[in-house]
């Protein structure tokens, strides 16, 4: 932070302050901004969900089949990064239906996303971080969570966790419009 | 005896369909057919022998008059969703939870989760129940991916009685039982 401070003689003009303030860190106001949820149509919802369900669905499936799983599970092993709920998959594969989508990779665990229409948000239930519920901001364009103050976006989380289940970085298109 | 589909959290979200309960393990597997809700299901699973105990065995089941100055009621969930946790504590002068009570609408794993609950807390201060993880409650009973969030909702429901009972403290101002107003 720096300060500049300019006095002017006090015979002309009264003394001028300026100050000019300079900091390396974001200010409040650059911050990530709560995010609120928004009361969605049943349409929209569904709309909505479905879209990133299926992008998700897509998305996956053509990691995992490019993927070389065998060494993913090594490295799984290797790294400790065994599923520490729900225990360990029988194989490595992405399925999605009637709005449950099951992601099984291996020794990672089973990641189970789904619509929970009733309360218009997408249950998580991940191997890593355990079970979240997802509201949607249709301002931010974003499904997030917000546990006792504690927010992170569906994608943020998907990504990070993903990312080292496949041992390369992960971009979940959600919506295609996510900030 | 009907067979309960040990992932019936997927189809409750889908109808609101009544929940008749079993206790015997899901030992078929599912029918692969796309025409079916259950076709997501690719794995047979039954429930853990954990789960299957406090089905049977449920401890601690009823509740408290909420009437009652030294009881926390903790109501979470929602029928839509397939679960509802009603926890009641009743706390003593030193802050302990001395006796619990849960009733819970909901799959196997939801009332196991609860009955755990209950097991778990008694004895504790407000503060240790407080910090119980829905994680402990899901490794303990080895709940499957699917059925994590109930272990979630418990712990809900435990955060939801304390914060009940301390509201209530705090707008009778805290007063000792038989304190006598002059």
């Amino acid at each position: 932070m720096g300060a500049t401070t300019t006095k002017t003689s006090p015979t002309s003009s009264p003394i001028k302050l300026t100050i000019s303030s300079f900091s390396t860190s974001p200010t409040i106001s650059e911050q990530s901004p709560p995010y609120t949820s928004s009361k969605l149509s049943g349409n929209e919802y569904h709309k909505l969900s479905n879209l990133a369900l299926d992008n998700l669905t897509e998305y996956l499936e053509g990691i995992i089949e490019e993927v070389d799983v065998e060494r993913l599970e090594q490295l799984a092993k290797e790294s400790n990064q065994v599923a520490k709920r729900g225990g360990p998959a029988s194989e490595w594969d992405c399925e999605y239906s009637s709005g449950v989508l099951n992601l099984r990779l291996g020794s990672h665990g089973t990641y189970v996303i789904n619509k929970q229409p009733p309360n218009q948000q997408i249950w998580l239930s991940s191997p890593k971080s355990g079970p979240k519920r997802f509201d949607y901001d249709r301002e931010h364009k974003v499904w997030f969570s917000n546990k006792e103050g504690e927010v992170v976006s569906l994608k943020e989380l998907l990504d990070s966790e993903l990312s080292v289940a496949f041992d390369s970085p992960v971009d979940v298109p959600l919506s295609g419009e996510e900030c | 005896m009907v067979f309960r589909n040990a992932l019936t959290s997927i189809a409750r979200s889908a109808t609101a369909s009544s929940r008749i309960a079993v206790a015997r393990p899901l030992a078929t597997s599912f029918a692969r057919s796309p025409a079916t809700p259950f076709a997501a299901l690719t794995q047979t699973r039954a429930y853990h022998e954990k789960v299957i105990d406090h089905y049977e065995n449920p401890r601690n089941v009823g509740s408290f008059l909420k009437t009652d100055k030294n009881v926390g009621i903790g109501l979470v969930g929602a029928p839509a969703c397939g679960d509802v946790m009603k926890l009641s504590i009743k706390v003593n002068e030193e802050g302990i939870i001395e006796d619990v009570r849960f009733k819970t609408f909901g799959c196997g794993s939801a009332i196991a989760s609860s009955s755990y609950m209950t097991e778990r807390v008694k004895g504790m201060t407000l503060e240790e129940a407080g910090k119980i993880k829905n994680t402990e409650i899901a490794q303990e009973l080895c709940l499957p991916p699917v059925k994590l969030h109930c272990s979630m909702l418990a712990e809900d429901a435990i955060k939801s009685a304390i914060k009940n009972y301390k509201s209530k403290r705090e707008a009778t101002g805290n007063r000792a039982p038989g304190h006598i107003e002059v």
